[in-house]
């Protein structure tokens, strides 16, 4: 018998058109791990939901589900609320709003165990210290005792690992559990799932957008599609010869680290933008112990150079929290920078972006993460558009200003009926399509992209980098691309940047630096991707990397990276190593030139 | 940019078919209509007494709808011309508030910093000030006239509005739109009145729907004290206060008026709730 059975399983919303999830049909064999993939809005967590008994009150539900036999469809609450926890846990994409932020993580353990009468009162403090151990969390002591907020996203999924695993329950589920997370972060979680399984034989079924991460972990796999299933089968038989055509154009779509990029066209030789040595810092009243005072100037910005020809794409790539983001404001001129200055064809740009004058202002121009946010929300996508038309040239008629804005809407391919239209009635896709249209409206020489493509998913995030890359091509515009994602890196970057804690640790061609990293770090962020082949599984727990924010690192004395390094030498332990040139490439490591890093 | 107050609160309204806003519309439009043309269409006016008809209780007869009061005057024509008198000081009266108070406030939060801690210490100094006595001194020092009675209830609702929308206004520069538009070189008093102001909408509406009920009271203790609207002009509140005075001889005085305050007040409090359902573009298509 199988350990969950999902017979024709219908989740229909209330007023919704289409049913969310339809006459889905699948099992989990005891201590599989089994993988549901499909993109956003495919029904997902919608199935997951289903299983847990925690769909809304406006979701509908028909077929059937059984645990080892027992009936799951159609219990009261009340029945459901004791199965739950106790013989499926379950894991979700943000730990941050799953954990409760006001009670210590200990204690939200405890409780736990002491809901489903796992032991007597007396022995719960050291089932969960027991826990938190096992989720390799160091130490436990203090986590005991910590509040979420305390801990670093991939310490907080860690302990959301623990609590779903309290009751030692038979199937985990696991909602996007690393979508949130650092790559380098995703691969330790990742990894803590799989030893868990090995473990205790727990069941595992992984719901992701990632075929990498399927591709990695998971013995079996579900494709799912607008609420249908495409096609269950073993990975690798998936992977091998996948039989419908979305999963084709699913697997032909995943990005593929160790194959070469597609062929771009080169840029021209002629500088636009430089940065010299930006510095960028700040400091703050609130955290400041002492009211009155700031709290001292915090460096997130150090000493960055880099420079920009036309028609080329520059990308910065790090975890979260080195400084791409700062980097990117910096330039724009959002946040004044300390040291350092920003050229734009030769001459030296205001740090601010008030200061700067109309012309440097239209020049370059910024696309941000959230499309949403971005776009004001009560103005119409029309008066978006045309906002900085009306600025620019004031002298156009409104006929003319209309036109253009019909032609540049056309240019990012969205229809002129989308006009009279608010940010919020439109995807997340098409309302980035509107600020990239927004940002090309002025012919800028540069758009700084921070995350561009960060919220969207599959196939809308290859269309808008599309979008991007045919601008570039047609118009020679040159393309600042934050991303923390190498992937999309692999695919539009003609150079990119590494950044670690503020510093530029590397700064190479697209082929040279994913064929032959030449800094340890650059090798443990391409390696902490997963790689969307079953054949080539690569076990990561012996990368011996732990990710950010379980280390705790140095002051200025020597290299930033060398507490996570495991090519670090005692030099390492002392000195700063400068950015020098190596082969054509620009590395601040002390090992540069001796150590191999090419791909095995 | 088509995004004017104005016109977001046309396409609002127009929008508005839930009913949550039509129904408290229609009540206030009503009494509007009531309060401009009920006493050109009754033969009474306001001020005539006739001391042999005092006390009447509401009678078709004679057209004393409402009966009248102490003095003989008709209460129908007093109450309709009280309502227009309270609500064009509540209506004046928040309106003052509301330019004052989301200038002010969204000047200083989008400013920031120095300017926003002074600006808004300015605003907390003026808290602390017994407002009250103020209206009361510039009353007495002054001619009492409508405009003061504006002013004096503008002046103290201002501040809260201000408080209100200078923290909206923190909120929303954070937003990544506001950057986008400091990118394209948009002036910082545009940011202000294009991209953040229009955004505000929706809090600034449900709290003015909150300030017009609290100006109609203020104004119904200024004129209870005998420092509001005088004699013969009349308001709601000073009615009001005339009826307790009657209350258990002809309690009509009390009632009918208190009625149609209570009318006015829970209208706008309704109208406040259903205009933000409507105002907020997320839950515009639901």
């Amino acid at each position: 018998m199988s350990l969950l059975a999902v017979r024709d399983l219908t989740v229909r919303y209330a007023g919704a058109a289409e049913p969310a999830v339809r006459k889905l049909g699948f099992s989990i064999e005891a201590g599989e791990s089994l993988g549901l993939v499909g993109e956003s809005g495919s029904g997902k967590t919608q199935t997951a939901l289903a299983i847990m008994g925690l769909l809304p009150p406006k979701a509908r539900m028909n077929g059937s589900i059984s645990f080892d036999g027992f009936p799951l469809s159609n219990q009261p609450q009340r029945v459901l609320a004791g199965f739950r926890g106790r013989h499926i846990g379950m894991v979700f994409q943000d730990p941050q709003q799953a954990l409760n932020p006001y009670l210590p993580v200990g204690e939200q353990l405890r409780r736990v165990l002491l809901e489903h009468k796992v032991a007597p009162a007396a022995s719960v403090r050291a089932l969960a210290m027991d826990l938190i151990t096992r989720v390799r969390l160091p130490k436990a002591e203090r986590v005991y005792r910590a509040y979420p907020h305390q801990l670093s996203g991939g310490m907080r999924q860690r302990a959301m690992i623990a609590l779903a695993l309290s009751c030692s329950p038979r199937l985990l589920i696991a909602d996007e559990p690393t979508t949130s997370l650092d790559v380098t972060v995703q691969a330790q979680v990742l990894a803590l799932l799989q030893e868990l399984r090995a473990d205790s034989g727990i069941a595992l079924l992984l719901i992701t957008h990632d075929l990498g991460v399927i591709a990695e972990n998971c013995e079996r796999m579900l494709v799912i599609h607008h609420g249908h299933l495409l096609e269950q089968g073993p990975t690798r038989g998936v992977f091998r010869n996948p039989k419908q055509q979305e999963t084709i154009a699913m697997l032909a779509a995943a990005v593929r680290l160790d194959h070469p990029p597609p062929p771009r066209p080169l840029p021209s030789p002629e500088p636009v933008l430089r940065v010299d040595n930006l510095g960028i810092s700040y400091s703050d009243r609130a955290g400041s112990p002492d009211p009155w005072k700031r709290t001292p100037a915090r460096g997130v910005v150090k000493d960055v150079s880099f420079s920009l020809s036309a028609a080329e794409t520059l990308a910065v790539v790090g975890e979260s929290g080195c400084g791409k983001s700062s980097l990117a404001k910096g330039v724009v001129g959002l946040v004044g920078a300390d040291t350092g200055g920003v050229y734009l064809v030769g001459t030296e740009l205001a740090a601010r972006v008030q200061d700067r004058s109309a012309g440097d202002r239209r020049s370059l121009q910024m696309v941000f993460q959230d499309p949403i946010a971005s776009l004001s929300p009560a103005m119409t996508i029309a008066n978006i558009i045309a906002e900085p038309l009306a600025l620019h040239e004031p002298g156009l008629t409104r006929s003319l200003r209309q036109e253009r804005v019909i032609a540049v809407l056309a240019r990012v391919g969205l229809d002129p009926s989308l006009l009279q239209r608010f940010p919020h009635e439109l995807s997340g896709g098409q309302a980035q399509r509107v600020a990239i249209a927004r940002a090309l409206v002025l012919d800028p020489a540069v758009i700084v992209c921070d995350e561009a493509v960060a919220a969207l998913d599959g196939t809308v995030r290859r269309a808008v980098l599309q979008v991007l890359l045919e601008e570039q091509e047609r118009t020679g515009l040159s393309l600042v691309f934050i991303s923390h994602d190498m992937g999309v890196v692999r695919q539009v970057a003609h150079r990119v940047l590494v950044m670690y804690m503020g510093r530029v640790v590397e700064l190479a061609n697209n082929e040279q630096l994913f064929d032959r990293p030449r800094h340890p770090y650059t090798r443990a962020l391409i390696d902490a991707v997963p790689v969307a082949d079953p054949e080539r599984r690569t076990n990561k727990v012996g990368t011996g990397f732990e990710p950010m924010g379980d280390v705790v690192h140095p002051g200025s004395a020597g290299c930033p990276f060398h507490p996570r390094c495991k090519y670090a030498l005692p030099v390492c332990r002392t000195e700063m190593p400068g950015l020098r040139l190596v082969d054509g490439v620009e590395v601040a490591c002390h090992r540069a030139e001796e150590l191999d890093l090419r791909n095995r | 940019m088509k995004s004017s107050p104005a016109a977001v609160a046309g396409e609002a309204l127009r929008l508005a078919s839930g009913g949550g806003v039509r129904v408290p519309a229609a009540i206030l439009l009503l009494l509007v209509a009531a309060a401009l043309l009920g006493p050109l269409l009754s033969p009474h006016d306001y001020f005539t007494m006739d001391l042999s008809g005092r006390l009447q209780p509401p009678a078709l007869e004679g057209a004393r709808l409402f009966g009248t009061d102490d003095l003989g005057r008709d209460l129908f024509v007093r109450s309709m011309s009280g309502a227009r008198v309270t609500l064009l000081v509540a209506v004046v009266a928040s309106l003052v508030s509301l330019v004052i108070g989301v200038t002010y406030g969204a000047l200083a939060g989008y400013a920031g910093g120095r300017i926003d801690a002074f600006m808004m210490r300015m605003v907390d100094a003026l808290y602390a000030l017994p407002f009250m006595f103020l209206v009361i001194l510039l009353m007495v020092a002054f001619e009492r006239n409508f405009l003061l009675i504006f002013v004096a209830i503008g002046a103290i609702n201002w501040l809260d509005m201000a408080r209100i929308v200078r923290g909206q206004t923190l909120a929303l520069k954070q937003r990544e739109f506001v950057s986008a538009a400091e990118l394209i070189g948009v002036t910082p008093a545009a940011i202000v009145f294009r991209h953040v102001v229009p955004n505000l909408l929706g809090v600034v509406v449900v709290y003015m729907t909150l300030t017009i009920p609290q100006a109609i009271l203020v104004e119904s203790f200024l004129s209870f004290l005998g420092l509001g609207v005088q004699e013969p002009q009349t308001s709601l509140g000073a009615l009001v206060n005339d009826g307790i005075a009657q209350m258990e001889r002809a309690p009509w005085m009390l009632l009918i008026p208190a009625t149609i305050l209570a009318l006015v007040l829970m209208s706008f409090n309704f109208l406040g709730d259903g205009l933000r359902d409507v105002l907020d573009p997320r839950l515009r298509e639901r």
